[in-house]
């Protein structure tokens, strides 16, 4: 969007900014030249600040701050559809523009001693500005050469990573593995979990019921004797259906709640040892 | 021994690092770098579309820059080149590193949010730990991509800055030299406000 230069007419309109600034927009010699100002080509308020210095050939170490302010109010009225966001970092600019003005305007405060000629000036108003302002032009130079190596960069052409052609592969490196290798690995497993499972494309009743798994592991406890059957002689080999190692479970639950049998573990995450209680068999659901 | 460097270099694609062609070749870095130096005077000698430029910390072929054009019409065009907003900020990050985003904003004066996701995005940039302050705010730090992006062997290859930031006098002196190299603004006494 391109807004014409700020005229009187420009400040003849409500102000954009509210009331605050109002009397501060109407200079009384409004600043010679106001070029044609592209909204948005400025990344912010130094951006626009270092324009004006840089287009008016002030002098960056001794800133006329009253023409620079009036100036940059005046852009800042140009720019009637500012983004929000970016909105705020201008106005705070211009406030510190303002302060800074109306510092200089100020007699310094008188001194109790007659200065000596070794004693430090008081610092100008205007210095936390000018470093700011060099400190960001200094940055906008070197990210114009930065530029330029860009530029050159984007000439050169690179190979791409080869695929490889099977015999190798780029080594993992020692101790570490990638995301995407553990990943692979995870699926590996769910797949093996679920095999059984995949192969159902209707659902129907399954020959497996719960009273069939309770009779199995009833039948198998008993055989066991004393010692009783470890879990995992029970569990079905894969690939097995998800059913059926639910369904054992729950058996196995049903057939400790009605005391038909006891289960022990051993130790800490170790082997699960079910164990047939000695009784009538006709008590039990079987 | 040259023509081993070349086919390593040649497979590989991704820079290698002197050490890698050490490695790969049995020998010792004398002999590889004095390969390197043979093998780039081959190029140059029979004027080879390709050169093996330093970039990255490791050695990589390319094509000359003189082929851009040709090869730009064979391919779909580069990613976007940076926005303003996204180069100061890394140029930012690339000399004060490692650096947080309040310390870049304090320089931009503007909010740098959007811009380092982009350079993150990009891998340009990554988090470098927590500094150790109030909100233990994230650093950010340029990485090979970025020397790689700009075709650089390592950080030591930005462009000079004075070194001690926070002397007004010496930032003084080289932006107004700059300025003044630029015709921007008239010569005038340094550190007036120091």
């Amino acid at each position: 969007m391109t807004f014409p230069a700020a005229t009187a007419s420009t400040f003849a309109s409500p102000p954009a900014f509210g009331d605050l600034s109002a009397p501060i927009l109407l200079p009384p010699s409004l600043p010679q030249f106001l070029p044609e100002l592209h909204v948005g080509t400025f990344e912010g308020p130094l951006d626009l600040l270092l324009h004006l210095v840089r287009q008016g050939r002030m002098d960056i170490f001794d800133l006329p701050i009253a023409t620079l302010c009036d100036q940059y109010l005046a852009y800042l009225n140009a720019m009637e559809s500012l983004d929000l966001s970016v909105a705020g970092d201008f106005l705070v600019m211009a406030a510190t523009l303002l302060e800074t003005k109306s510092r200089l305007l100020l007699p310094a405060p008188p001194k109790a001693e007659p200065a000596q000629p070794g004693d430090a000036a008081p610092e100008d108003p205007r210095a936390v500005l000018v470093r700011q302002l060099l400190d960001y032009s200094r940055y906008q130079s070197l990210s114009e050469s930065l530029r330029v190596a860009e530029n050159e960069t984007r000439q050169l052409f690179f190979r791409d990573r080869v695929a490889l052609s099977g015999e190798y592969r780029t080594p993992p490196r020692f101790g570490e593995l990638s995301a995407e290798a553990l990943l692979r690995a995870l699926e590996k497993m769910f797949a093996d979990v679920g095999a059984g499972e995949k192969q159902i494309t209707s659902v129907r009743r399954q020959k497996i019921t719960l009273r069939m798994k309770m009779r199995e592991i009833l039948y198998a406890s008993k055989n066991a004797g004393e010692t009783g059957v470890t879990l995992e002689t029970l569990l079905p080999a894969a690939p097995f259906a998800l059913l059926d190692v639910v369904l054992l479970f729950l058996a196995l639950l049903e057939l400790l709640k009605n005391g038909s049998v006891t289960a022990f573990q051993d130790e800490f995450c170790g082997t699960i040892r079910v164990v047939a209680v000695e009784r009538e068999a006709g008590e039990t659901d079987g | 021994m040259d023509k081993i460097i070349e086919a390593l270099l040649f497979a590989s694609g991704d820079p290698l690092t002197l050490r890698e062609l050490v490695k790969a070749t049995d020998t010792d870095t004398e002999t590889v770098t004095s390969a390197l130096q043979t093998l780039r005077n081959r190029y140059n000698e029979y004027e080879s579309a390709l050169q093996i430029v330093e970039i990255a910390t490791g050695y990589q072929m390319a094509t000359r820059s003189a082929f851009a054009p040709y090869i730009g019409k064979l391919l779909a065009p580069h990613a976007n080149r940076l926005s303003k907003p996204a180069l100061e900020t890394v140029t930012i990050i690339a000399y004060r590193q490692p650096c947080t985003q309040t310390e870049m904003e304090a320089v931009r004066g503007v909010s740098c949010d959007g811009v380092l996701k982009t350079l993150i995005d990009r891998e340009l940039i990554t988090d470098a730990g927590r500094k150790n302050a109030p909100g233990r705010p994230l650093l950010y730090a340029t990485t090979a991509q970025f020397l790689h992006y700009f075709g650089m062997a390592s950080l030591s290859d930005l462009p000079l800055m004075e070194e001690d930031a926070d002397e007004t006098a010496k930032i003084a002196e080289a932006t107004d030299a700059a300025l003044v190299a630029a015709g921007v603004v008239k010569p005038s006494p340094a550190g007036k406000n120091s």
